[in-house]
C-alpha cells in the first residue's frame, strides 16, 4: 500500500486539497493502485499548497502546488513511484525555506497524522510529559525560568512567573486555560498547530497542569477555525480513550481532563479576562486587575492561562531542558517564535526562527524579497507587525530585529508574530481609519475612551480621507490617542494608538493637507 | 446549511448543555450552529436554565458578533475585511461581490437569498483575499473570479 499525504490544513483546503484528495482516490481506484491517503498538517510553505507527498521506499517525495486538474498528469508521470513531473519538489525538508528554520514548536506539523496519537508518540510525543509525571512541580517551573520563555499571545510576560503564582495560590480547584482565540489579522500559527499537531497542545496543557496542580483545562477556540475544531475534538477524544487524559493517567495517579469551548466571533475575547468571562457563559467584558487570573481566574479559581504557542513551547523546554531552549534567541527574547508571513509577498507561510532576525532579512530570505509581491508588482510600501493593534513600519524601519525590547523602543510590539507586507495600493489613511473602526467594533464597552473615543477617531479619519479640516483633525487624533493610551483598561483601547500614530509618523505625506488637495484636484 | 428553526429541536439542544458549568455561551453557540440564529422565544427558557434574567440572556446574545437574532439568508457569504486580505487587494473584490449580490456588507438582501457578513481574519492570510460561501472557504478571490465562485455555490440568483 502506498501512503499519500494531502494536508487537511485550512489554507490547503481553501486552495482545493479536498478535491485533490478525492481525485487521487478516484484515479488510484481506476488504475488498481492500493493507496492510503493521510491528511496531515501543512508544512507552512503556502505557495506550494496543495502539497502532495508520496512515500516511496520510506522517503517522502513532494509535489506542489497540485490542483485537481493536475492529478491525472501526476499518475501519468508515475508519481506513486516518485516520477519526474514539473510539479515535483522532492524532499520537502530540503527546501531552503524549511531547511533554514529552527522548528521546535512546529517540528511535527506536516510530518505526522494529526488524527493519530500513535503517530504522535512514534515521533517523540509525550516524552516531556513522561518526564514531568515523575518530576517535582518546582523543577518544572525552574526549567521554565531557565528557558526565559515569555508569553507568545502578545503581552510577553515571563511564563514561569505565571506558573509560580498559580502554583502558590491555595485553593481546592485550579484551571489551565489555552487561549486559542488567535484574533490578530495576519496570524495563523495557532491554527496550524491545532490542525497539524493537536496532541502537542494537550501535552503543553498537561505540563502546565502538573506544574501548578490543576486537574482541569479548557481550550477557548475561535469560531472561525472549523477544521481546528474538528481535529482538536478528535484529539481530546482519542487521548481520553487511550488513557492520556482523564483519571489516573498512564497509571501515574494523576488526573487531568480538557474541554473544548468555541468562541463567538469577538476579538476582545482574546484578552485573558474577557476570555474567562466568556468561558463562564457571560458577556466578554474585560475585568479589572487585580485580582489576576492566577489568583481569581476561571469560576473565581486560580488559573494558568497561556497562548497556544506558549504552551507548545513548554514541551521542548521540558524535553531538552530550559537552558538549551534559552540558548536560542536575542537579548531578553529567548527561544524561537513562529513568525507568520503574509500579505503582498511572494512566499507567504510559517517561519519558526529564534528571535533576533531582522524584518528585512525574514522578508528577503523567506518572503522572496521586497521587490516581489504575490501578483508580480514591485511595490512594497509598509509592513505591519503584530496584528490590528500593531506597528506599521516604513521601508526605513526594516532593519529592526524581531525582539520584544526593540519593538517596544520603536513604539510597537511583536504581538503574536504576524508580519503583513503591503504594497503601494495600501493607503495609510485607510489603515488608520480601519484601526479606529476595528476598535469601535470590538470594544467591550467598559471604558469611555475606548468605547466612544474609537468612534470619534474613526469619524475624524473619515473627514481626513475626504480632505476636511485635515490639520485640525490630526491634532485632535493625536490627543485622542494620548487619552486612549493613558486611560484604557486593556490593550484594545490602550494600543489602538500604535497603528494610528505609526502611520502618521511614517507616512506623513499622506496626512498632509497639501497632499489631499493635490489628490482631489 | 442551517436547520429550519423549531422549538422542540431547540429545547433538545439546550437540554444537552444544561450540565455545563457556565454553559450559556456554549449553548448559544450550539443554537447558532444549528439554526443560524437565536430565536427570541428561547430567552425565557435560557434564562431559567442558566439561572439569570431574560435581560441577562439578551445581553450575552447581543455582545457576540456570531449570535444573530434574525433568520439567515439562504446563502451566507462571509468576507474577510482585515489587513492581510486588504494587502492582497480585497477592496476591489468586495465591491464586485456587493454589486453582484445587490446587497451591502452586514446586510441581508430583501428577498432573503443572500447575506454578506464581515469577518476579521480567517487565519488564511497568506493566500487571501478570502471569502466563505455557505461554510466553504475560498482563497485567492479576485474581482474576476468572485462571480464564478458565487454562481457555483449558491442556489439563488
Ligand atoms: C484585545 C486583546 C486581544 C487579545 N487576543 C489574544 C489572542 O487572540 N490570543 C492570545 O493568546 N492572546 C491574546 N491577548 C493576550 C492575552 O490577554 C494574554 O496576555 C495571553 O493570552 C496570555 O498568554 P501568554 O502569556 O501565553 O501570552 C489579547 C489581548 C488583548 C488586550
Ligand atoms: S479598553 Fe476597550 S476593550 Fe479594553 S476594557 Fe476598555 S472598553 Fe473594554
Ligand atoms: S486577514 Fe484575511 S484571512 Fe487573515
Amino acid at each position: 500500500m502506498i501512503k499519500i499525504y494531502v494536508p487537511l490544513d485550512t489554507t490547503s483546503v481553501s486552495l482545493g486539497a479536498d478535491e485533490v484528495a478525492e481525485e487521487i482516490t478516484l484515479l488510484a481506484k481506476q488504475n488498481n493502485q492500493d493507496i492510503q491517503i493521510v491528511r496531515n498538517g501543512s508544512w507552512g510553505l503556502f505557495w506550494l499548497e496543495t502539497l502532495v507527498e508520496v512515500e516511496v521506499n520510506g522517503k517522502r517525495i513532494a509535489y506542489g502546488p497540485v490542483k485537481e486538474k493536475d492529478v491525472a498528469g501526476l499518475f501519468d508521470a508515475d508519481f506513486l513511484n516518485g516520477g519526474e513531473h514539473p510539479l515535483r519538489v522532492g524532499d520537502i525538508t530540503k527546501v531552503p525555506y524549511l531547511a533554514k528554520q529552527t522548528r521546535l514548536c512546529f517540528k511535527r506539523v506536516g510530518l505526522v497524522d494529526p488524527m493519530d496519537i500513535d503517530d504522535y508518540i512514534k515521533h517523540g510525543g509525550f516524552t516531556a510529559l513522561k518526564k514531568a509525571l515523575v518530576a517535582a512541580p518546582e523543577s518544572l517551573i525552574k526549567e521554565m525560568e531557565h528557558s526565559g520563555l515569555r508569553g507568545r499571545g502578545g503581552a510577553a510576560f515571563p511564563s514561569y512567573l505565571k506558573l509560580q503564582a498559580t502554583k502558590d495560590a491555595v485553593d481546592d480547584e485550579k484551571f489551565v486555560v489555552c487561549n486559542f482565540d488567535e484574533g490578530d489579522s495576519g496570524t495563523f500559527s495557532d491554527r496550524m498547530m491545532g490542525e497539524g499537531d493537536p496532541f502537542m497542545i494537550l501535552e503543553g496543557m498537561f505540563l502546565t497542569a502538573l506544574a501548578v496542580g490543576a486537574n482541569e483545562g479548557y481550550i477557548y477556540l475561535r469560531s472561525e477555525y472549523p477544521i481546528a475544531r474538528k481535529v482538536l475534538n478528535n484529539a481530546i477524544n482519542v487521548a481520553r480513550k487511550t488513557g492520556w487524559l482523564g483519571k489516573n493517567i498512564q497509571n501515574s495517579g494523576k488526573n487531568f481532563d480538557i474541554h473544548l469551548r468555541v468562541g463567538a466571533g469577538s476579538y476582545v475575547c482574546g484578552e485573558e479576562t474577557a476570555l474567562l468571562n466568556s468561558l463562564e457563559g457571560k458577556r466578554g467584558t474585560v475585568r479589572v486587575k487585580p485580582p489576576f487570573p492566577v489568583h481569581k481566574g476561571l469560576f473565581g479559581k486560580p488559573t494558568a492561562l497561556f497562548n497556544v504557542i506558549s504552551l507548545v513551547s513548554m514541551v521542548p523546554i521540558i524535553e531538552d531542558g530550559g537552558k538549551a531552549y534559552g540558548k536560542l534567541g536575542y537579548g531578553r527574547s529567548r527561544g524561537t517564535c513562529p513568525f507568520q508571513l503574509s500579505g503582498n509577498i511572494k512566499y507567504g507561510g510559517l517561519v519558526e526562527l529564534p528571535f533576533g532576525i531582522t524584518v528585512r532579512d525574514i522578508i528577503d530570505d523567506f518572503g522572496g524579497g521586497l521587490e516581489f509581491s504575490f501578483d508580480g508588482a514591485r511595490d512594497v510600501k509598509l509592513v505591519q507587525i503584530g496584528g490590528p493593534l500593531g506597528y506599521h513600519m516604513s521601508k526605513n524601519d526594516l532593519d529592526n530585529p524581531l525582539d520584544y525590547e526593540h519593538f517596544k523602543t520603536l513604539g510597537g510590539h511583536i504581538g503574536h508574530g504576524g508580519i503583513i507586507v503591503m504594497g503601494h495600493d495600501a493607503s495609510a489613511k485607510e489603515l488608520a481609519h480601519f484601526a479606529f473602526d476595528f476598535c469601535a467594533l470590538e470594544s467591550c464597552g467598559t471604558c469611555t475612551p475606548c468605547r466612544i473615543g474609537s468612534r470619534r477617531g474613526a469619524e475624524m479619519m473619515e473627514q481626513i480621507i475626504s480632505g476636511e479640516s485635515v490639520n485640525e483633525n490630526i491634532i485632535l487624533i493625536k490627543e485622542l490617542c494620548d487619552t486612549m493610551t493613558q486611560t484604557s483598561l486593556c490593550a484594545l483601547g490602550g494600543i489602538t494608538a500604535v497603528p494610528v500614530l505609526s502611520l502618521i509618523k511614517n507616512f506623513p505625506n499622506e496626512f498632509e493637507d497639501r497632499y489631499n488637495k493635490y489628490v482631489r484636484r | 446549511m442551517f436547520k429550519e428553526y423549531d422549538f422542540d429541536t431547540a429545547l433538545k439542544v439546550i437540554e444537552k448543555n444544561t450540565h455545563l458549568r457556565g454553559g450559556l455561551v456554549e449553548t448559544l453557540r450550539n443554537l447558532a450552529d444549528t439554526f443560524g440564529y437565536i430565536n427570541e422565544e428561547l430567552y425565557p427558557v435560557l434564562a431559567d436554565t442558566f439561572s439569570q434574567s431574560e435581560a441577562g440572556v439578551l445581553g450575552v446574545v447581543s455582545f457576540y458578533h456570531d449570535f444573530k437574532t434574525k433568520p439567515r439568508a439562504k446563502n451566507v457569504i462571509k468576507v474577510c475585511m482585515a489587513e492581510g486580505c486588504y494587502a492582497r487587494k480585497s477592496k476591489n473584490m468586495i465591491k464586485v461581490l456587493c454589486d453582484t449580490l445587490e446587497t451591502d456588507i452586514g446586510e441581508k438582501r430583501e428577498d432573503g437569498e443572500f447575506e454578506i457578513e464581515e469577518v476579521f481574519c480567517l487565519g488564511n492570510c497568506a493566500v487571501g483575499p478570502n471569502i466563505v460561501v455557505n461554510d466553504k472557504l475560498y482563497a485567492e478571490v479576485t474581482s474576476d473570479n468572485v462571480k464564478n465562485i458565487i454562481n457555483k455555490n449558491c442556489k439563488g440568483k
